[in-house]
C-alpha cells in the first residue's frame, strides 16, 4: 500500500516539479524520490524544521501526499506531560541517545524523561503547547484537560466543562471544535469517554458512555468529527454491566473498555464502528495483581497487571481470541512506567503502569500513545462541521 | 553473474575510460547487472556512457564498490569505519556521489549516503542545515523568509 502511495506520489509530483524548475546541482534541488527517501528516515521535528530550510522542500513537505507517505512510515511514538499540562513532549527514537543503556531495554524511569535539568539521555524535546480556550466559566481556575489520542489526532477536553473541547493535530497545531454535547441529567456512577477511528469510512469518532446509578440503563452517544451533532446510538449493551474503568484504548476499528458487571466480574468490552455492537473478550489470567490497564502494542491489544513489586504484560495474539493471551513481559515495578526498547528496530515505547504513587515517584506525568503526523485535517475530516482553525496562531482561541 | 577476470569500461561525463572488474560492478549496480544479464554489453566494443558522472565521482563510486566488493567478510566495525573515511567529503562531493549511486543504483552506497546525510540534519536547526549543505539560495522571497523567521524562532 505504501509502495503504491509513494509511487503515484512520485509521479504527480515529479511531473510537477519538472515544469516549474530548472535543475540546479544542489540539495536544494535534489530529486523527489531522493529527498523522499531522506525525509521518511528524519524525526518528525527534523522534517518541520527542513520545511523552512529552503523552498523546494518546503514545497515538498506542504504537499499533504507527501504526508499521507510519511505517515505510512512513521511509527507509534509517545507523548508526555505533567498531568493535565498543556506541554506535550514528543519522545522519538531519533532523539534519544541510547549508548548508556544498550543493554538493558526496560530501565529508563519518567523521571529522567519529565527532568530536563538532570543529566538524563533524554531530551524532552520537541514539545508542543496546546493553549485551550479560557472562558468565564473558567476563568481564575486552573483548567485541567483531558486527552486521547487516535491516528495522530487528539481529542481534547476540559476536566470542568466538557463542552470545551477540540480535536487537533498536536503537531501542526490545527484544530476544529466538535459540537456542543446534552448534560447528562439523571445521577451515573461514571462516565466513559473514547476516541477512535472507523477504517472503512475514514471517519474519527468520539463517544461518551454513562450507566446511571439506578437501573443500570446504559446512553452511548457517538459524535463523528467532522458533523455537527451528537448521536445516540441504541445497542444491545450489557445489563449487568455496571462500571466501565478509565478511557478508552482504540484497535482494529473499535474502542477497548475494561468493564465490571454487578457481581464483581472483569472483562474487556470491545465498541466496534462497523457494527456498532458491543462484544465482550476475557481478561488474561490474573494471579492476584490489584491493578490492570489496557493498551495496544504492536497491532495487539495488551494487558498490564501490576502490583507495587511486579508488572506482568500480556499479549492478545490473536483479536478476540480469550485463548491467545501469552505473557510478554514481566519486570520489577519501580518507575511508575514501563518501556521497550528494540535497537535493531528502532522501536521505543513507554508505556504507563496502572501502579503509581506520587509519593514515591514524585512525578504525576501522562503517557499518551501518538503516531505524529503532517496530514491537513481538512484531507482527513470531511462534514458539514469543518473550520479548521490552528492553535498556534493565538487570535484563533479568544 | 560475470566471471571475476573479465573488465567492462565506464567512461564519465568528461570521455575519461575507466576499466573495472565485471564481477565488482555487477555486484553492486543493479542498472550494470541488468546490462549485462541482458546482453547489451559487448565486451568487445561497448562501453558505458555515465553522462551525468564526473570522473572524480566514478573513481570514488569505483573505489567504494571495489572495497566492498573484496572486504565483504571484514568485520562491521572495519568496514563502518573504511565507509566513515570514504563519505568524508564535502557537500558537492557527497552530492555528487548520491547523484552517482542512485544512477546506477548501488543500493549499499545510497543507504549509506542517506544515513549520512540524515545524521547532518538530525537534531539541527535551520541555519546549521543551510551551512552544512551548502545551502545559499533558499528560494524563499524575503518577506516569507521573514514569515517563517516569525512563526518559528525556535527552529533557527
Amino acid at each position: 500500500m505504501g509502495k503504491i502511495i509513494k509511487f503515484l506520489f512520485q509521479y504527480f509530483f515529479t511531473c510537477q516539479l519538472r515544469k516549474s524548475q530548472v535543475r540546479k546541482s544542489c540539495f536544494t534541488s535534489l530529486p523527489i524520490d531522493i529527498i523522499t527517501d531522506i525525509f521518511v528516515r528524519l524525526p518528525i521535528e527534523s522534517v518541520l524544521i527542513c520545511r523552512c530550510v529552503c523552498k523546494h522542500w518546503n514545497t515538498l513537505i506542504s504537499d499533504p501526499n507527501f504526508a499521507k507517505l510519511l505517515f505510512t512510515y512513521t511509527p507509534p511514538t509517545t507523548m508526555i506531560r505533567h498531568l493535565h499540562s498543556r506541554i506535550f513532549h514528543l519522545v522519538e527514537y531519533d532523539r534519544i541517545k541510547w549508548h548508556e543503556r544498550k543493554n538493558n531495554p526496560l530501565c529508563c524511569s519518567v523521571f529522567e524523561v519529565l527532568e530536563p535539568n538532570s543529566n538524563s539521555s533524554i531530551k524532552l524535546d520537541p514539545k508542543f503547547e496546546i493553549p485551550l480556550p479560557d472562558p468565564k466559566s473558567i476563568q481564575g481556575r486552573k483548567i485541567y484537560v483531558d486527552v486521547l489520542s487516535c491516528n495522530g489526532l487528539f481529542y481534547l477536553s476540559c476536566l470542568m466543562d466538557r463542552d470545551i473541547s477540540l480535536v487537533c493535530n498536536p503537531i501542526t497545531g490545527e484544530f476544529i471544535r466538535p459540537p456542543k454535547i446534552a448534560a447528562i441529567l439523571k445521577p451515573c456512577k461514571q462516565i466513559s469517554w473514547g476516541f477512535g477511528f472507523h477504517p472503512k469510512t475514514n471517519q474519527y469518532k468520539v463517544m461518551r458512555i454513562h450507566i446511571s446509578k439506578h437501573d443500570h440503563h446504559m446512553v452511548v452517544e457517538m459524535h463523528t468529527v467532522g458533523t455537527s451533532t451528537w448521536i445516540n446510538i441504541e445497542v444491545d449493551y450489557p445489563k449487568h454491566l455496571i462500571k466501565l474503568f478509565d478511557y478508552s484504548t482504540y484497535l482494529n476499528g473499535a474502542l477497548h473498555w475494561i468493564g465490571m458487571d454487578v457481581d464483581g466480574n472483569i472483562s474487556i468490552w470491545a465498541f466496534n464502528f462497523d457494527t456498532e455492537r458491543f462484544q465482550s473478550f476475557p481478561m488474561a489470567p490474573n494471579d492476584q495483581y490489584p491493578n490492570f490497564a489496557l493498551f495496544e502494542f504492536r497491532g495487539s491489544l495488551c494487558l498490564i497487571y501490576c502490583n507495587e513489586l511486579l508488572a506482568k504484560t500480556w499479549m492478545m495474539e490473536r483479536y478476540g481470541v480469550g485463548e491467545s493471551w501469552v505473557p510478554i513481559l514481566t519486570t520489577s515495578q519501580l518507575h511508575g512506567c514501563l518501556t521497550y526498547h528494540d535497537s535493531e528496530n528502532q522501536e521505543f515505547r513507554i508505556f504507563a503502569s496502572p501502579w503509581y504513587d506520587p509519593k514515591v515517584h514524585g512525578y504525576n506525568v501522562e503517557i499518551i500513545s501518538h503516531v505524529p503526523t503532517l496530514i491537513p485535517l481538512k484531507d482527513i475530516i470531511i462534514g458539514d462541521n469543518v473550520e479548521v482553525q490552528n492553535i498556534y496562531s493565538r487570535h484563533n482561541l479568544n | 553473474m560475470g566471471s571475476p577476470l573479465k573488465k567492462i569500461m565506464l567512461c564519465s561525463s568528461e570521455k575519461e575510460i575507466f576499466s573495472v572488474e565485471e564481477q565488482v560492478m555487477v555486484q553492486h549496480s543493479v542498472i550494470i547487472n541488468n546490462m549485462i544479464e541482458d546482453g547489451s554489453y559487448n565486451y568487445e566494443e561497448s562501453k558505458i556512457p555515465l553522462d551525468c558522472v564526473d570522473s572524480k565521482t566514478l573513481k570514488k563510486v569505483i573505489d567504494y564498490c571495489t572495497y566492498h566488493t573484496h572486504h565483504h567478510n571484514d568485520n562491521q566495525e572495519d568496514l563502518e569505519a573504511w565507509d566513515a573515511q570514504f563519505l568524508n567529503v564535502d557537500s558537492n562531493g557527497l552530492y555528487d556521489l548520491l547523484m552517482a549511486a542512485n544512477y546506477l543504483e548501488i543500493r549499499n552506497l545510497l543507504d549509506l549516503i542517506y544515513r549520512t546525510i540524515k545524521n547532518m540534519i538530525k537534531g539541527k536547526k535551520i541555519d546549521e542545515i543551510r551551512r552544512i549543505l551548502n545551502i545559499k539560495d533558499h528560494g524563499f522571497t524575503p518577506e516569507e523568509e521573514e514569515q517563517n523567521r516569525k512563526e518559528y524562532p525556535h527552529f533557527y
